[in-house]
């Protein structure tokens, strides 16, 4: 697969159910689905490239992301992993490889759980929703901008960002990302009410049947990395990797990083990173 | 230190009002200002010959104004016939986009084009590259590594086979094969990768446009690499510095004239065609970890003019500054070759013809003596070829011919049969054997023995021929191998000798202990091939039948009008 065909995209809207998805599609050979989390939908960036380069990337919008009006149908994870299902349905796609972030990983564990039929291979970067006995989820609403800020990113100073030629200096305190992920907090507030964590998350993860790479921000502050190791133990076929210098969005900070570690392991090829990287359970 | 012009062959053309909307295809390319285009460049660069550069060099990109050459060894070739002394280089050919083969091939004839004054490069593309051609870029340093692996067998070896992931290939031997031994390679050096990959291969590394800082990281990371891990130590001739450098009378020509010219470089480079977002797979996260200020690297849409300027991105003002800026970029940077792109962007051809001779008449003679290897450079590999010299007290041993394709045993099919009779008194034994008529495609056949060259000496033969009862042969049994034409008239000596020599030899089978044939014979189809030892009668009869009897012939199976 070449970079011609996973840098075009083209956009598509499908209904499922009452319920319009917008979705963006890209790359070439067995589907993909990419759900998006805390850094929203639209562009296609990147990871999208990257991911499109092993595989047919459709990246859906989750319904109530585009102007944060919540669909009535719509109060949890597990709701969405129900609207996804119908998705793929609406598509005609029964197999998958499933890539969630953040919120998206949350989606994407309840759909590979309950689905495991359909899932070929799980890809959670920095799931939102895993509560280890004894902790509890980082309660969204008790944080401040600032206090948010230093919880997803590693470094929130000045950056620079590597373009295709050179970087560009970037201040994380002011860049679109950030104010990206802190409008999807708000919609994650009024949907979740409250209910941060899934106590269920770690049980019903064990019902996972495909073979999952659970890639981690070491710095992660909304999420913590002891909870993939957590995850790791309970999904039967997990590979952990930790990524040092990275927050809650591991696949912008540590862009290069992060994009081989997926892309070996949706090639099923030898991880050739830093062997302190990856943990296997 | 060394100079060079080196040019992007930028097309000058581009109007200013195309906004980003428009997609930049090459509706906006008008061939016949292209034409004027090289006219103009082709005499900017046979112009630095007559004023005392060194050297001229090119590039090559693809899909874009910034560089209509999209193939650079035909502009190299074009400077080769316009200049008698100067080096002439590209730097370089996108290798994971071109047949290794081919690149060879054209860097061997460029070189015997130019009398041996080629410089051969290599770099890996840019992202839009990646996306026209459809690679896939997160295999481009796998396919660069094979890529060049194999245009080094093919500049140095005299034959090879490759069994590569990308290029599979048999029996590669490039005409004309280059003067230069080794032949000089020159490559981009920015990410940690490429400095491990070019230090190994003593590849002399190469910087543009960056900070004279971000030349220092990276030259002095490419020296730790190549100390501590490869053991050699590189000179100044190993690395090389390009910048854009514009130079007028006065520094305020100058930036006047370079201003609008890096806005219209700047401008057309910003625009491919298709790339939604930075490509990945092309660095790693540690690619760039040895620059201490990667934020200044290279400019961005509103980098203002004079940091430009001030970090070298640039180099423009009159002769004086311009000395002093380069002075302290290569005392600081420490590298040995210069490249200057004098053709910024679409500056006016007169305006870059001006800012050479200004160059050469006012800043080259005072950078000249700087950084210039005390001893001969490390950078001289031992020759890839060996050389055999003959004379001298120690006895050489050429090798056995190698490239034989077919070897004749008891169990060919050539083999009539076995014999042992009296002749003349004595015993006689051997096989038989004849070249067949026709081979089942229905070709005639030939079977050479390869006699002594210069190189080898000679087809192998192995012989062990055993009596009925199991014992030796007196040594002094002499062997005759020979091949006759079965209608008379021919015959051909291939081996005549005695017993001994294949009896002491412990292994006749071990690597290049074999005996040799002493002359070269041609059986063609029709011929009979005949090994017989003779020894005087007593004994036990020799008996080719013998389980521990046997012989192997060494030879060329020659399928004549095979190709017709």
């Amino acid at each position: 697969m070449g970079a011609g065909d996973a840098s075009q995209v083209s956009r598509g809207q499908v209904v499922v159910g009452d319920l319009t998805i917008s979705y963006m599609k890209g790359g070439r050979g067995r589907p993909l689905l990419y759900l998006h989390g805390l850094g929203g939908w639209g562009r296609w960036d990147t990871f999208h490239i990257a991911l499109a380069l092993t595989n047919t990337v459709y990246a859906p919008q989750l319904p109530g992301w585009a102007d944060g009006r919540i669909p009535s149908q719509v109060s949890s994870a597990a709701d969405y992993a129900r609207i996804m299902i119908g998705f793929l349905d609406s598509l005609g796609v029964t197999e998958v490889d499933l890539a969630g972030h953040s919120f998206g990983g949350w989606i994407a564990l309840r759909l590979a759980a309950e689905n495991p039929a359909r899932v070929v291979k799980l890809v959670l970067l920095d799931p939102l929703g895993v509560e280890r006995p004894g902790t509890r989820a980082v309660d969204l609403e008790a944080l401040d901008q600032e206090a948010f800020l230093k919880a997803a990113f590693a470094q929130t100073g000045v950056v620079a960002v590597r373009r295709d030629f050179g970087a560009e200096l970037e201040d994380v305190r002011s860049s679109p990302e950030f104010e990206k992920q802190w409008k999807s907090r708000e919609i994650l507030i009024r949907l979740l009410r409250g209910r941060y964590g899934d106590p269920d998350l770690i049980r019903i993860a064990q019902k996972v049947a495909a073979q999952t790479l659970i890639v981690w921000g070491r710095e992660d502050g909304l999420a913590a990395w002891r909870n993939g190791e957590a995850l790791a133990a309970a999904v039967p076929h997990a590979t952990l990797a930790v990524i040092p210098g990275a927050g809650h969005s591991p696949m912008r900070e540590r862009r290069e990083t992060v994009q081989r570690i997926v892309r070996n392991f949706l090639l099923g090829v030898e991880q050739d990173e830093d062997p302190e990287l990856i943990r296997r359970t | 230190m060394k100079f060079y012009t080196f040019d992007e062959l930028t097309y000058p053309g581009v109007p200013a009002e195309i906004g980003p909307e428009v997609r930049f295809t090459n509706r906006f390319c008008d061939p016949s200002l292209v034409a004027q285009t090289y006219q103009e460049h082709l005499d900017e660069w046979a112009i630095c010959e007559d004023l005392g550069f060194d050297g001229a060099l090119v590039n090559e990109h693809h899909f874009t104004g910034v560089n209509i050459q999209p193939s650079c060894n035909i502009t190299a070739t074009a400077i080769i016939m316009r200049t008698r002394r100067m080096k002439v280089g590209v730097i370089g050919n996108i290798l994971p986009l071109r047949h290794p083969v081919q690149t060879a091939e054209e860097f061997a004839m460029m070189d015997c084009l130019s009398g041996g004054r080629f410089i051969g490069g290599i770099v890996r593309g840019v992202p839009y590259e990646y996306v026209s051609y459809n690679v896939d870029p997160f295999t481009s340093r796998e396919r660069l590594r094979e890529a060049y692996d194999i245009i080094d067998k093919c500049l140095h070896q005299e034959v090879f086979d490759y069994d590569g992931k990308y290029w599979k290939l048999t029996g590669v031997s490039i005409w004309p094969r280059p003067i230069q031994r080794p032949f000089p390679f020159w490559m981009p050096t920015g990410s940690l990768e490429t400095i491990e990959f070019a230090a190994e291969r003593r590849i002399s590394g190469a910087q543009v446009f960056y900070p004279t800082e971000a030349f220092k990281d990276s030259f002095e990371l490419y020296r730790q690499v190549a100390r501590e891990r490869f053991g050699w130590e590189p000179g100044f001739e190993n690395f090389v510095g390009a910048r854009l450098i514009h130079i007028a009378e006065s520094n305020a020509k100058a930036i006047e004239e370079a201003r609008e010219a890096v806005g219209y470089l700047l401008r057309v480079l910003g625009r491919p065609l298709t790339n939604p977002a930075p490509l990945p797979g092309l660095h790693t996260d540690r690619s760039f970890q040895h620059r201490k200020a990667v934020e200044r690297d290279f400019p961005g849409p509103h980098t203002p003019f004079e940091q430009m300027r001030d970090d070298g991105f640039i180099v423009c003002g009159d002769p004086d500054y311009v000395t002093r800026w380069l002075e302290n970029d290569m005392k600081t940077a420490g590298y040995g070759h210069f490249l200057g792109m004098f053709h910024v962007g679409n500056l006016a051809h007169e305006k870059v013809m001006a800012s050479k001779r200004l160059f050469a008449d006012r800043v080259m003679p005072f950078l000249r003596p700087l950084n210039i290897d005390a001893a001969p450079a490390a950078r001289t590999a031992a020759p890839a070829i060996e050389v055999r010299t003959s004379g001298g007290s120690r006895p050489s041993r050429l090798p056995l011919y190698r490239d034989f394709n077919y070897t004749i045993t008891r169990d060919s099919p050539e083999v009539i049969d076995e014999f042992a009779t009296i002749e003349n008194g004595k015993l006689v034994a051997g096989w038989r054997m004849r070249t067949p008529e026709r081979e089942p495609g229905g070709f005639p056949c030939q079977i050479i023995f390869a006699g002594p060259t210069a190189e080898h000496r000679g087809s192998a033969i192995r012989l062990s021929l055993k009596r009925a009862d199991g014992s030796d042969l007196p040594d002094d049994a002499s062997v005759i191998i020979e091949t006759l034409d079965e209608r008379g008239g021919d015959r051909q000596m291939v081996f005549q000798g005695k017993y001994r020599e294949f009896a002491r030899i412990p292994d006749q089978r071990a690597l290049g202990e074999a005996i040799a044939a002493q002359q070269r014979a041609v059986a063609n189809d029709r011929y009979l091939i005949r090994l017989a030892v003779t020894l005087e009668p007593g004994g036990s009869p020799p008996d080719p039948a013998a389980a521990d009897s046997f012989f192997e012939l060494e030879c060329f199976k020659h399928w004549v009008n095979v190709t017709a």
